[in-house]
């Protein structure tokens, strides 16, 4: 027996997810071996991170307002470039994926908790408490662009302490979906989220220990006597790859399980392949690996982004990308969709996510010459935050019966959409023009074209009305305080998740579990359905 | 009339067991991989950059002995050793066995410990002087981290195999902690062929 073919129950005893009863209030939440907990707190965590990126995201747009140097925070630019990048994905993006991974991954794969609730939960709070730290560097004087020393160590320590947290609840996210699987739930039948979540997982197991790596290095350096990083901005200068292509599409790749998720659901329809489904997020995640881009640690390294594998990953990433749209384009055609907010987000996230790794394609012809430009800016706004935010967000409004128990509003759900969508467009375009016309990325003071100045209005006007559709999304998320429960199952779901209470009871499961011989099990029992 | 044979299967083979720590064990050396290999590729990657040759990269102060960095390497793959025999011995039920290899394993392993701090506190160079010390250092103390971590993991199964957890036929706690101790094991191979060897 291989180690993926490994059955759920026969581990209740090693695994401790029994539903053993909790303390209440702030007590229960610190001592929570609750996957459920813990998924709903790094998702409301990440939620409030989000605000700390948006802020310093407006700052970036403003400081960009005009050629002139418009240094808000006295810093070059560096600071609040360097926090819009680190909170977006460290604080918001990625905990996000881990919250829905923890809370909805033993649920999908009929599993009674988490592998090693209580590393997952170590790995929360220390993330909770290095993101906290990390922001208190600022503050600090620290931060890459910090004048402070001790204040800059700081910020490195705290980056270092949140990747190692990030990845201890991988590891115990990734396990969970490998060795605790119920039976019939075999890995080819493995609902797209969670296998999207195996597949970015194991990615960023094999790709954020390189930036652990280098913060190692960079700690010692900059703390002992800074012979290799030779200014605070070269803190930042070796981590820059983590942010860029091709690493970005693994930051995004639950996305790809969301959109393949919902748009079945959402089409009442089914996959003429689902293996083609899991193949083409399977290649995505192979194509994101750019542990190798590490082109900036000293100055004399050759620039990655000439090499051939480089060039090659960034065109070839756009192969499975539309294998997927194809899949999903026919689950619709052979469906009968209805328009709700969820699948909205889903195609949304999908055509952005398209033009993203459209734009990373086109980057790495050399005649363009649009590498370290604002084209790269409008690439990975295109990839994390049309679709992996947008993804996240339709995420949300999707499992937030099973979450929370209650429906979220449908005419808020789709006014948020519409203001992400066309914020995440009016965001990235001007960036990508402004990019064409050389615009330097990284830089807030420039020479260049004077149509650039305009174009940098737009794309900060995008942010703002990005920050309006998440303020819609947070006050219909308030909002659910007043809905009325949503039941069980209200999207009428395939996956087991949807097979038990909304929100799911301690154990998660108290019947017995629908027999799996398909990926989508509630699906194979509609009378009017068989599997495919 | 003959009296029938009461008829009797064969017993129901074992239920398939979760491999949980197996797996969570080699999800975290395929990271921990990827690390080791992220710092010894720094450290070819900048010295080719300083030149590419020992001369033009380790700094003249700095004493590189070979006899320490084998001593080290040696006590390590001893350790491997003892370690397998930990697990061969409880595949066999082999109790006693099994518990005097864990305690040489943990031995040895704190015998490499001190075999490197003896090696590092002979370099001769601090962190801070050149580029080749920060990388030196942060091999060697990463290594020496890993090491530690090992121990770890083998005292916690160790203080389970004496409290009867394992046995021939359950010794997955025991067979992951030996996958750990042999990748730090290999990874300090690597480590001595850069640092120590190559230089």
């Amino acid at each position: 027996m291989t180690m993926t073919d490994t059955r759920a129950e026969a581990g209740a005893t090693s695994v401790s997810d029994g539903p053993a009863p909790e303390l209440g209030g702030l007590a229960g939440l610190l001592t929570t071996v609750d996957h459920k907990r813990m998924g709903r707190t790094w998702i409301i965590a990440s939620l409030v991170f989000l605000v700390a990126a948006g802020v310093m995201g407006e700052l970036v747009g403003a400081e960009r307002l005009s050629t002139d140097e418009i240094d808000i925070l006295g810093d070059g630019f560096t600071q609040s470039y360097s926090l819009h990048a680190v909170a977006a994905v460290f604080l918001f993006l990625l905990p996000l994926w881990l919250g829905l991974a923890t809370y909805l991954v033993p649920l999908q794969i009929g599993a009674r908790g988490i592998a090693f609730p209580r590393a997952a939960a170590a790995g929360l709070w220390t993330w909770l408490v290095a993101s906290l730290v990390l922001l208190a560097s600022y503050l600090a004087d620290g931060g890459p662009g910090g004048g402070d020393g001790d204040g800059v160590d700081l910020w490195i320590l705290a980056l270092g302490a949140l990747v190692v947290a990030l990845l201890v609840s991988t590891v115990s996210v990734v396990t969970t979906a490998l060795a605790m699987r119920a039976p019939g739930v075999t890995l080819a039948r493995t609902p797209a989220f969670s296998w999207a979540a195996v597949a970015g997982g194991v990615m960023l197991l094999v790709t954020l220990p390189l930036m652990l790596a280098n913060l190692l290095l960079i700690f010692l350096d900059h703390h002992y006597g800074q012979t290799f990083v030779d200014d605070s901005f070269g803190v930042f200068l070796p981590l820059l790859w983590v942010f860029r292509q091709p690493t970005i599409y693994v930051l995004a790749l639950p996305a790809l399980g969301v959109i393949a998720e919902v748009v079945p659901v959402f089409s009442r329809s089914r996959y003429a392949r689902f293996g083609l489904v899991q193949g083409a997020i399977a290649a995505v995640a192979l194509f994101g690996f750019g542990a190798f881009a590490q082109q900036r640690l000293t100055p004399e390294l050759a620039e990655v982004s000439e090499e051939a594998v480089f060039i090659g990953l960034s065109i070839l990433v756009l192969a499975p990308l539309l294998l997927l749209t194809a899949l999903v384009g026919d689950a619709i055609r052979r469906g009968d969709p209805r328009l709700d907010s969820p699948l909205l987000f889903g195609i949304g996230a999908l055509l952005l996510l398209l033009a993203g790794a459209a734009a990373g394609a086109v980057s790495v012809i050399e005649a363009f010459e649009l590498q370290d430009t604002t084209w790269e800016s409008g690439q990975m706004h295109l990839v994390l935050l049309g679709g992996g935010g947008l993804a996240g967000f339709g995420a949300l409004h999707y499992w937030a019966p099973k979450l929370w128990g209650r429906r979220m509003g449908e005419g808020a759900a789709k006014l948020t959409f519409l203001l992400l969508f066309l914020g995440v467009v009016l965001l990235a375009a001007p960036d990508l023009v402004s990019g064409a016309l050389d615009q330097p990325l990284g830089r807030a003071v420039f020479e260049g074209d004077d149509a650039i100045e305009p174009l940098n209005a737009v794309s900060a006007g995008g942010g703002v009305v990005v920050v309006l559709g998440v303020l819609v999304f947070l006050l219909n998320l308030l909002g659910l305080r007043r809905a009325e429960p949503a039941g069980d199952d209200p999207w009428d779901g395939h996956t087991l998740e949807w097979a038990t209470a909304s929100p799911p009871l301690p154990g998660n499961f108290t019947g017995p579990l629908p027999d799996v011989s398909s990926d989508r099990p509630l699906l194979d029992q509609s009378p009017t359905e068989a599997p495919a | 009339m003959a009296t029938a044979m009461p008829l009797a299967l064969p017993p129901a083979p074992p239920p398939p067991r979760p491999r949980v720590l197996m797996a969570a064990t080699g999800l975290s050396i395929a990271g921990l991989t990827m690390f080791f290999a992220g710092l010894l590729g720094t450290y070819f990657a900048v010295r080719a950059s300083a030149g590419g040759t020992t001369s033009a990269w380790v700094p003249e102060e700095a004493s590189l002995p070979l006899v320490q960095g084998n001593m080290a390497l040696v006590t390590i793959l001893m350790s491997a050793v003892t370690m397998q025999w930990a697990v061969y011995a409880m595949g066999r039920n082999d109790r006693q066995n099994s518990y005097i290899a864990l305690g040489l394993t943990f031995m040895l392993g704190l015998a490499y410990i001190n075999s490197l701090a003896f090696y590092i506190s002979q370099l001769g160079i601090g962190i801070a002087d050149t580029t080749y010390g920060v990388l030196t250092y942060g091999i060697l103390g990463a290594h020496m981290a890993l090491m530690i971590t090992a121990l770890v993991f083998v005292a916690l199964m160790a203080f389970r195999a004496l409290g009867g957890q394992f046995s021939a036929r359950e010794k997955e706690g025991l067979a992951a902690a030996a996958m750990f101790w042999h990748f730090t094991v290999v990874v300090f191979i690597g480590v001595v062929a850069t640092v120590v060897w190559v230089k």
